[in-house]
Formats: C-alpha cells, structure tokens, sequence
C-alpha cells in the first residue's frame, strides 16, 4: 500500500475519446475522471469494448486512427498534456510515462534484437553512452529475471518465450525509470503459469520501484493481488471505484456484483454454476439515453432508462455510479 | 551458409539443364529452319543442314548440344551473325544491355521506395491519391506507348535528348525512363501495401509508446518489414531487366540483348535461341539465390536451411 498522502500524479477529467468511423462516431471513452498518486497501483477492469484499453492509450496520446480525444484534460505531474503537441509527447512516451502491451508475441519488432530495441528509447530519453546503455540494458535483464542477459540482449524475439519475451516488455517499459507504468492487459495472452510469474514479477518491482502503475485486466484475480484501488468500467464509464477492499467485499454497483459471481470460485460445491451476466454490451455508437448498464441489470428501475445516474459516495474514496445507491441513500435518510 | 550456397549451385545446375532440355524440344517443334528463307535451291540448303548437323536426328542433336555446353560452347550464330560464336555476341551486347537495365532498376529502386513510403504515410490524403493514380497509370500503359511519348515530347519536341543510340551521356536517360517507369510504378504499389500493413503491427505501437519519432517509425521498423515482397519482385526483374528490353532497344536503336531474344526465334537461330535462353535461366537462378540470401539478411527469422 501507498504511504500516507502522497502527490498527484495523474488526474484525468471528463475524458471523452471517439472514434469516427464510417458507420458514425464510436464513444469508446465517456466521460471518465479518476486521479493517482505517486507509487499507487489503480487497476482498472471491465469487458471487452469498455474502453479501458482506450483511455490508456489517450493518457499516452497513441489513439489509433480515426480515435481522437473530444473533451476533457490529462493533468500529468502538473502538466496538461492534452494540449502537448506530438513532439513534446514524444519526450514523455517512454520516458515518464511507458506502457506494456497485451500481446508479447507481437509487440516487439521482429527484425531487431531485443536489446536494440530496449537501446533505441535509451538513447532517445538519457544521456548515457553506449557503455553506460549496454549495463542498463544488463541491469533491467537482471532485473525483469532474464538469465544470461548479456548473451539475451543480442537475440532476437523469435529466439525468446511468450513469457520472456514480456519480460522485455517489461524491461522496455522501465529503462528509462518511469513515473508511470500502464500495463495493458500483460497477463492475458499468456498460460496461467507464465501469467503467475508476470504477476508475482510486477508485485516484486513495484516495491522496489516506486512508481505509480494503472493495471488495465479483465482478470479480478490479478487486480486483487497488486492494485491499491480499481475502477470498473463498462461501456466507456467508471461505473464504480474504491478501494481493493471496497470492490470485492462491498460492491456496491450491479455489474461490479456480477463480476464478482462470474468468477469462479475454488470452494465451490459440486455442480455450482457460474452466474452470467446476461446480454451483451451497448451498441457504443448510439448508447443509451439513461445507464448503459439499465438493459442487462437485474435491478433496473423505470428511472434508469431515461436518466443518466449520477456520482454516488458510497464510502470514503468509494464511489458508484447508479440510481439503486441514490435509491438506498434516500432511503436511509426518510427511514431516520 | 557455404554448404547452403553449395546445395543451392548444384540446385541451378540441374534447373538450368532441365530448362534447356525443354527449350531445346519446343524450339525444334516450331516448323521451319534458320535456311528457309534464304534464296538458296534445296541442295544447297541440305548441305548448310549437313554442315551445321541439323540433318542428323533429333536425339542425336540433343545429345551433340548439351555436350558442348557442358563445356561452356554455345555453338555459333547460325543466321542472325553467322558463324559468329554466340557467347561473343552475348559478350558484345550484355554489357549495353546491362548498363541501361541495371540503371533503370537503381532508377526504380530510388524513386519507387520514397513513393510508396510517402503514399503509405499519407494514407488517404491527397499525396496518397496522386501516387496511387500516377502509379497505376504507370503499370497500364505499355512500354512502347512511354517510349514513343517520351521521345515525341523530349526529343523531338523539346530537343533535349537524342533521339537514338548511346553516345552521350544524356542519350541514357530517355531509355532509363522508360525502362525503369514500369517497376518503380510497381514498387511503388508493392511496398505502400506492405507498409501500411507494417504500420498497423503492434510493434509499431510498441515503438509509438516508447516515444520514437515518425521518421524512426517509418523507416527504422515498419520499412524493414516491408521489404520481403519488394525483394521478391526485384530478385527476377534485376535479370529480366539486365538481359535487355526488346521494346525499348528497339524504339531508341540501342544493340543491346533484348532483341536478339525475339530476333533468335524469328530466324529459327537455334543456337542464338539456346545461347540465350540459357543465359537468362542462369541470371533468373542466381537472383533467386541472392533473393534468398537477402531474405535472410532482412528478416532474421528466416533460415537458411531446407
């Protein structure tokens, strides 16, 4: 866990990213807000399409055409870096803020050796010489648990693991000492086993690193075991955050609960069945005129069809987004 | 890598021998003689068929022929240059050849690579639909057609090359032009799709994140990927090329190669047919093998070994 209160990192507002497509404009991103602080581990979970993925890549400013971000601020260690023109993010990309990616198979150049790779953002965000470059390299190796890494750093990927290969990723994201780390989806194009070590790996260096980490997943299981707090997301909104504890012992929004029992669960009886969330997610280029959520939720309320539920404080640092916290709160209140 | 070049020269040795066999029989099965035409009554064609072994039978000619190219004779030119040895007169007009060919392929690469990048960049934008039209013209319209117009408007009209032969320096352009037009229209097309498919790669995001400017983007790893299929196209057209182009010797009156290929077939000059197609089958295989070496420099996932 954090210290005590610590700096703002990041504090996104109001971001809204789309898509203009031919078949008309994709809201991905609708309006999220969140902050982090210095050496905070946020996961941010959610489906498929729910656009966490998404606004990662805004905060890196690497949208894929036609994506853009429509509205809302980045503040980044005091700086807005919406405004920033592409060079100017340049010099952050890489250097402050650095990323790793689902798929390891395909995220790295295969006609380069690693260590060109991992040498080429050195060179571009520090002063040090080759030498100087060549022991980094060997250090982040060591670091990261590659073996051999001086024999490693002239091998190409294809010569390497799904699991080694993330781990210079891994490396990749922090040669250059980020102030934060997004990992986007790093565990799930791997097998469990590979999955365990990229995960007891990232829980190792955030303890020895002390930087801040957004752990994007669709995995709870992951996000239980290194992230301070989450968001949970769902059709392009946060629809509740808190703490880890907040989260899983006290969910307080229907998605989040379902989430919880779509997991499966090692004490189970024999022949329990695991319960679904039932339908698919919104049609994003005309979402819905009240919650997103209102269509497949057990609980849905004539009001939620039709107006959009607001912020509820359901606890300290926790909030939900949906008119059964703002039914409740009343509820509370006139019962006095 | 030695034991794979040495597997692969035996490999073109049996491929090149296969490909004259067969150029050896369809050639024989085409009606006519290199003597027909000649104003000659027929004792006298009997004995030029005596003479030259054309009488005996067709087995036994077969046999006389690939045993003297085992020994590097491709016989002489039986009409075109008669009696002139066939290897002089690749060796007199090769190298002409060679040099407007080996020009417009340097022209092809140096112009049709930027294009393609640039139309890959700009996807979309007005640069990438001039490219794209420009290029496609450029692989629609024959050669002769960019021949004869280029040699109307610069020659002709404007009078800044010569019109015919390659006696100074600026004669070599309008050839070069026309010769080179076609690949770098096509290079152009091969290497904007291969690139924008490069650019859509995760390693390209990869590279994004870390913070590497367009220019490292481009050309550092979305064009090296790019390259396979432009290699694949060079690899033959660099022998097809080198070996002349009929349609462009002919219209700027240059005495390269290319059209002794067409000439050779139209006189039944056995041997001249042989000499070069033997000759082209041997570039073509040695390209490939240069091919499959660059691959392999290009892309280290490629081995080597099969």
């Amino acid at each position: 866990m954090s210290e005590a209160k610590n700096k703002t990192l990041l504090s996104v507002d109001s971001l809204e990213v789309s898509f203009f497509t031919y078949a008309g404009e994709v809201k991905a991103v609708r309006g999220i807000s969140y902050e982090l602080e210095e050496g905070e581990v946020m996961g941010i979970v959610g489906e498929s399409g729910s656009g966490k993925s998404v606004s990662s890549y805004g905060l890196m400013g690497i949208i894929p055409e036609p994506g853009k971000i429509v509205s809302g601020s980045i503040q980044f260690d005091g700086k807005e870096i919406t405004k920033l023109a592409e060079k100017e993010m340049q010099k952050i990309r890489g250097k402050d803020v650095s990323m790793i990616f689902q798929d390891p198979m395909t995220s790295l150049n295969p006609v380069y050796t690693v260590g060109n790779q991992i040498d080429e953002s050195l060179r571009k965000h520090t002063d040090l010489n080759k030498q100087q470059r060549k022991d980094r390299i060997i250090e982040l190796f060591t670091l990261v648990g590659i073996n051999q890494p001086e024999k490693r750093m002239n091998q190409y990927p294809h010569e390497f693991s799904g699991g080694m290969r993330q781990r210079v990723m891994i490396a990749m994201a922090l040669a250059c000492n980020p102030k934060l780390l997004i990992a986007d989806e790093p565990t799930t194009a791997l097998d469990v086993t590979i999955q365990a070590q990229i995960v007891e790996l990232m829980k190792e260096l955030k303890d020895k690193i002390n930087m801040s980490i957004i752990f994007i997943t669709h995995d709870l299981g992951v996000v239980s075991e290194i992230c301070d707090k989450v968001a949970v997301m769902y059709a392009g909104n946060i629809i509740e955050r808190g703490s880890i504890d907040d989260i899983f012992y006290n969910p307080k929004h229907p998605y989040t609960k379902g989430l919880l029992k779509s997991v499966p669960k090692l004490n189970a009886d024999d022949h329990e069945r695991l319960v679904p969330i039932e339908g698919s997610p919104v049609d994003l280029i005309n979402p819905p005129k009240g919650c997103a959520f209102a269509p497949r939720c057990e609980n849905c309320m004539k009001i939620c069809l039709t107006e959009k539920p607001p912020v509820c404080h359901v606890g300290e640092n926790h909030e939900s987004v949906c008119w059964l916290n703002v039914k409740e709160e009343f509820e509370k209140e006139s019962g006095k | 890598m030695a034991k794979y070049i040495a597997k692969r020269i035996m490999a073109a040795l049996f491929t090149i021998f296969v490909a004259a066999t067969i150029t050896f029989f369809l050639m024989k099965l085409v009606p006519g003689s290199p003597f027909t035409s000649e104003k000659t009554n027929e004792i006298a064609q009997a004995a030029l068929n005596e003479k030259y072994g054309l009488d005996k039978p067709i087995y036994v000619q077969y046999g006389k022929y690939i045993g003297q190219l085992l020994n590097g004779d491709l016989g002489v030119s039986l009409k075109i240059q008669k009696n002139v040895p066939v290897t002089k007169i690749i060796e007199d007009s090769f190298p002409i050849s060679a040099q407007i060919g080996g020009l417009s392929i340097l022209f092809a690469i140096a112009f049709g690579i930027p294009l393609g990048c640039i139309a890959a960049l700009k996807r979309g934008k007005w640069q990438d639909g001039v490219i794209r039209v420009f290029s496609t013209a450029g692989i629609a319209i024959p050669g002769f057609v960019i021949a004869t117009t280029s040699m109307l408007i610069f020659s002709i009209n404007l009078g800044w090359f010569p019109t015919y032969g390659l006696d100074e320096p600026s004669s070599y352009i309008l050839p070069v032009f026309t010769l080179g037009f076609y690949p770098m229209c096509y290079i152009a097309r091969l290497l904007r799709s291969s690139m924008l498919e490069a650019m859509g790669q995760d390693y390209i995001r990869t590279a994004k994140a870390k913070g590497m400017s367009v220019f490292v983007i481009t050309f550092k790893h979305a064009m090296r990927n790019s390259l396979i299929p432009v290699i694949t196209y060079i690899g033959p057209l660099v022998a097809y090329t080198l070996t002349g182009a009929f349609v462009v010797e002919k219209v700027f009156n240059i005495p390269g190669l290319g059209r002794y290929f067409i000439k050779s077939i139209e006189n039944r000059d056995y041997n001249m047919i042989m000499g070069t197609t033997v000759f082209l089958a041997t570039l073509i295989i040695l390209m490939n093998l240069l091919c499959d070496i660059l691959y392999k420099i290009v892309d280290p996932r490629i081995k080597l070994t099969k």
